[in-house]
């Protein structure tokens, strides 16, 4: 167990070096001069070759990327962090509610095969999964926000009058939903085998000749069989839910590292780009690392080597 | 009309001319059906369509600005009281043909690389596994927007960035796929009787896994499309002229309620797109492998 742990672990550290050093060489292989869009289209070229030095442009590649880590560790990790708390609660919340709904509807699915719910579920879910996320998004604000005016048609944000815990849930509801829905249809398929496969298993026949009531049943020996794949099906689609979540804080107007990648890049701000990308993929990257190791702990059957 | 001596009553050319039987259960498939027309009919939509008129997307017209659907008007117009049917018609063809191009490059990368990465196994195997597991740690869109901002954005490169970012998740089923069928006696046969390992690969591994690649293949087609709409409507895919993602990220900022001809086709049309191509995988999957055919869907 302990060599799995500081394999998972290496090989996680192993990747976000992988993924800033693209970066950083991505940074590199652009075909503008950084140090000239900083100092604005009016500069001197001496004030360009002085704002060069300032920021080591002109110093060699590996020595940059050092000084790239530097600032990184001294400020510019943190002052990217910022923005991870409502990417984070967004990206919590969604796959708490995806997974909730995704877990009644595969039950209720598996318990009666080939009825009417199990057809008409599996084709919402499936018409859902083949909409652009942005699209639902938007549906979601423009019916309930702008038509029937029941809730905020924009996300929590730095605006005054958005702070306080109930503004904060009232207005979480919509990208919340919007980010479940996204993913609803990938998550029931998944429950559905595991359910399929722990209902029929003999344990819940043993559990039901016992006479166990049908929903400790489902809540003790069904549910918790089927968590298991869950863990490592939430840890596997953690980054493809990122990519919804970008879109998701933009048409919101939330801050966080989605939205504001996408400011920093449509600015060309790329300094603060990397740091961002570098932040994300720590993110997503420790989520999976997380998922897996939760997946060792809780299922006693795998021995890791 | 001669019969055959052992089969009497039965024209030869009658049994000459019937469909291999995949073909058959292929056509016999409702969704090949369902699929094959919704596919169809888009198609027509999006590239017969504005043939008839190939200015009206592009006529603008300040007094006619988000007017609701009307005669002349089918669909409504847009912000700048263009013809929201006109727009949706050429709007679909370059998510279209990007999104097949894009996922069939995609395809092809990853279904070679899954085939040799599980193949060979050993130490090449352990390589490009660990390659794909890095490009499905970090979410798809990030190293997109990236470069595409970098590089400006334009079609044919956007079409290369999906593409390099979308095939691990089609390599890692093929490869899982390619161990199993590796430990088949058949293929202990073939190399007994001394075939080259490309020849093995290619005429005992590939047909038996053709049923995972038609499953691959339209999960990617979904992933590049929708992938491609997010980038696009963020400002950073498809370049202009307009398209479906890029349309209603135009009107979007200037809907105060009620226009509902702007919001909802867009939308629509990527999921008729998405639907009939899995309709049709689903379809060529399950001729090709009738005994696990997925129920509803």
């Amino acid at each position: 167990m302990a060599r799995y742990v500081a394999r998972r672990v290496g090989e996680a550290v192993f990747t976000l070096f992988v993924v800033s050093v693209a970066a950083f060489v991505l940074l590199k292989l652009m075909p503008f001069n950084l140090a000239a869009i900083m100092a604005g289209p009016r500069a001197s070229p001496g004030t360009v070759a002085q704002i060069a030095q300032g920021m080591g442009l002109d110093q060699p590649l590996p020595i940059q990327f050092l000084l790239w880590l530097h600032q990184l560790a001294s400020g510019g990790a943190a002052l990217a962090w910022q923005y991870a708390p409502p990417s984070l609660e967004l990206l919590f919340l969604g796959s708490a509610l995806a997974a909730f709904c995704a877990f009644w509807i595969a039950y209720v699915q598996a318990k009666r095969p080939r009825t009417l719910f199990d057809r008409a579920a599996s084709l919402i879910t499936f018409i859902l999964f083949t909409l652009p996320s942005f699209w639902v998004g938007f549906v979601l604000i423009f019916v309930f926000g702008l038509q029937l005016l029941w809730l905020p048609a924009v996300g929590p944000n730095l605006d005054p009058s958005s702070q306080g815990f109930s503004n904060w849930i009232v207005e979480m509801i919509l990208p919340v939903v919007t980010l479940a829905i996204t993913t609803i249809a990938t998550w029931t398929t998944y429950f559905r085998g595991a359910i399929d496969e722990a209902l029929r298993s003999d344990y819940i026949r043993t559990a039901r000749a016992k006479g166990l009531p049908e929903d400790r049943v489902i809540v003790v020996h069904v549910l918790r069989n089927a968590l298991l794949p869950a863990i490592t099906i939430a840890g596997l689609s953690l980054p493809s839910l990122f990519n919804n979540v970008i879109v998701i804080e933009w048409i919101f107007a939330m801050q966080g590292l989605g939205s504001a990648l996408v400011y920093a890049l449509v600015a060309f701000n790329y300094g603060v780009a990397v740091d961002l990308v570098l932040v994300i993929g720590a993110v997503t990257i420790c989520g999976s690392l997380v998922a897996d190791l939760l997946y060792a702990v809780a299922d006693p059957r795998i021995k890791f080597v | 009309m001669t019969t055959h001596p052992l089969t009497p009553g039965i024209d030869r050319q009658d049994v000459a001319i019937r469909l291999p039987r995949k073909w058959r259960r292929l056509f016999r498939h409702p969704l090949f059906w369902i699929g094959g027309s919704m596919l169809a009919l888009l198609l027509l939509f999006s590239f017969l369509g504005p043939v008839f008129d190939k200015a009206a997307g592009e006529h603008y017209d300040m007094a006619t600005q988000l007017f609701g659907p009307s005669f002349a008007h089918p669909l409504g117009t847009n912000v700048l009281g263009q013809d929201e049917l006109a727009q949706l018609m050429v709007g679909g063809q370059r998510p279209i043909l990007a999104g097949f191009a894009t996922a069939i490059a995609a395809a092809i990368i990853g279904i070679a690389t899954g085939l040799v990465a599980g193949y060979s196994g050993s130490v090449f195997d352990s390589v490009l596994m660990r390659i794909t597991d890095m490009f499905l740690s970090i979410p798809q869109v990030v190293p997109i927007l990236l470069i595409e901002s970098l590089l400006g954005a334009s079609t044919k490169s956007l079409i290369i960035v999906v593409a390099l970012t979308a095939w691990p998740a089609a390599a890692r089923i093929i490869r899982a796929r390619t161990l199993i069928v590796r430990r088949q006696p058949f293929i202990e046969a073939a190399i007994a009787c001394g075939d080259s390992h490309a020849r093995i690969l290619v005429h005992h591994v590939l047909p038996n896994l053709l049923d995972d690649i038609v499953v691959a293949s339209t999960n990617l087609f979904a992933n590049v499309v929708l992938v491609m709409a997010i980038t696009t409507f963020i400002g950073l895919g498809l370049p202009p002229p307009w398209n479906w993602a890029s349309m209603f990220a135009g009107n979007m900022d200037n809907i105060v309620g009620g226009q509902w001809w702007v919001v909802y086709p867009p939308g629509l049309a990527f999921s008729v797109l998405l639907v009939s191509v899995y309709f049709l995988g689903e379809a060529v999957r399950s001729a090709l492998n009738p005994q696990e055919s997925m129920e509803a869907q």
